[in-house]
């Protein structure tokens, strides 16, 4: 099944220019795939000589992460990031690596995360914060409500991997299940060769109640019916925990993995989130000290 | 009449949330304490406002003995209700990490979404007790008021708010669908 939003907009690779997106191609798509109701919803939006109108799907993207955003805030979602960014970035001060220390969040979207750090993290003055996404309008948004709150912190069209000032941490918020196939690994691939020293990708975690808890909170909480559809399918195609530290031991040699909040009890709702956690191998045992917690699984 | 009050302030509250629940999702500022607190006021006026207009006819047609009675039995059912919310936010407020999401999982997001059945529900109980045809009618009346004032809330608060319109030239996508 895939996400609507992953098909309303193409961008090339390489140049991260936008390419014009055939509504009838994605209707067919979903049809094909037995999405009925998602293109269904697609066949709605608006189009000239067959090509999704750009504004529309743009004001849509903006639209639907403003709710997301809420959902990040209920969820203490800059929060939990900070829990386990702080102690990294503590390792790494203690082990003397140079600073600047530039944590990018990685399809940053509206850029929640990165704001919410630079307004509440207190990480410190050697922390640079960056938010990449594809999405030109989006990156306009969030940079916009930065500078509306004086924030330190930047948002760029770019891919997060090939950045002239690399990244010394790339993080992620309900972004990896974006990935499937080979392209998950290739994606912690492309992360190990930027020169990370580690990395942070929450997302949903898979349980047999996410798909439930997703529809209720998005039916409850968003206005956009693309943004409900696809945010219950988020919950339905995140990846399982195998599969998240098969691709990663896979892609990234360089890096050491583990989970944390990985485990699934038997009534999983107190812990909807994981977070992949990668590191190069020296700092994996100092991080594993610095957090202290059976919430963190072993690193491998 | 304490269960007319009551019912009354229920009302008001609910209408707050409604404010709260309408600005939600809106705003990407971090800091956005002011701007709840502006959307909660605006609902909780708005709600007061629209009591007091018609607490007008009630008055005209009503019998307050039988009001007072038809409230009592609404309020049975919405004080349930809102004692339920009021210690998800309570936990919600008072808690850290998981917690907080339990609360806002389990208990705050499927209450919102089955709002209206409640309202409606004591709208109906509160009818059936009536002695009075037209008490009964005033009952079913308030409900659906309180259903609709979140829809008009947003409808009127959409005015000030402003989002990208699709190009010009484009077709309206029912229009163009694919056959």
């Amino acid at each position: 099944m895939l996400e609507i939003t992953d098909l309303i907009v193409d961008c090339d690779p390489d140049t991260l220019e936008r390419r014009p997106v055939r509504r009838d191609a994605v209707v067919e798509k979903l049809r094909s795939l037995g999405q009925r109701k998602a293109a269904k919803l697609v066949s709605r939006l608006p189009a000239r000589d067959g090509i999704l109108d750009e504004a529309h799907v743009d004001a849509l993207f903006v639209s639907a992460h403003s709710e997301l955003q809420r959902l990040e805030e209920e969820f203490l979602q800059g929060d939990r990031v900070r829990s386990l960014l702080a102690p990294l970035i503590e390792v790494l001060r203690d082990a003397k690596v140079p600073a600047p220390y530039r944590v990018v969040d990685v399809g940053c979207g509206l850029g929640y995360v990165t704001r919410w750090l630079a307004a509440r993290g207190n990480l410190g003055a050697d922390v640079e914060l960056y938010g990449c996404d594809y999405n030109r309008a989006l990156v306009a948004a969030a940079a916009e409500a930065a500078k509306g709150e004086g924030l330190r912190c930047e948002f760029k069209v770019a891919n997060a991997f090939r950045l002239a000032d690399p990244a010394t941490i790339f993080t992620s918020s309900g972004f990896v299940h974006h990935f499937r196939g080979p392209h998950l690994a290739q994606m912690f691939r492309e992360q190990d060769a930027a020169g990370a020293q580690a990395v942070l990708h929450f997302d949903v975690k898979r349980t047999w109640l996410a798909p439930l808890g997703a529809w209720l909170f998005h039916e409850s909480r968003m206005r956009e019916a693309i943004a409900r559809h696809d945010g219950t399918l988020s919950a339905m195609r995140a990846h399982s925990s195998q599969t998240l530290l098969g691709a990663s031991r896979e892609g990234a040699a360089g890096l050491r993995f583990t989970l944390f909040d990985g485990k699934v009890g038997l009534f999983p709702i107190l812990r909807t989130m994981q977070a992949l956690v990668g590191v190069r191998p020296q700092w994996a045992a100092a991080l594993t000290a610095k957090l202290n917690t059976q919430r963190l699984g072993a690193f491998a | 009449m304490i269960a007319a009050i009551g019912l009354g302030l229920l009302a008001v509250l609910d209408a707050g949330f409604c404010g709260f629940r309408d600005a939600a999702g809106r705003d990407r500022r971090i800091d956005k304490g002011p701007y709840y607190r502006a959307a909660v006021r605006r609902g909780m006026v708005l709600g007061l406002l629209l009591l007091a207009v018609a607490l007008v006819p009630i008055a005209l047609v009503g019998t307050w003995a039988d009001l007072f009675h038809v409230a009592g039995r609404m309020v049975q059912v919405y004080s349930a209700f809102a004692v339920l919310v009021g210690l998800a936010l309570g936990a919600y407020a008072v808690s850290e990490g998981d917690l907080r999401t339990l609360a806002t999982v389990a208990v705050l997001g499927p209450f919102t979404l089955i709002r209206p059945a409640i309202i409606a529900a004591g709208g109906v109980w509160g009818a059936v007790g009536a002695e009075h045809g037209t008490t009964a009618v005033i009952a079913c009346a308030a409900a659906t008021t309180m259903i609709a004032f979140e829809p008009l809330l947003s409808a009127t608060a959409s005015r000030t708010r402003s989002r990208p319109r699709p190009s010009a030239s484009a077709p309206a996508g029912e229009a163009s669908r694919p056959s």
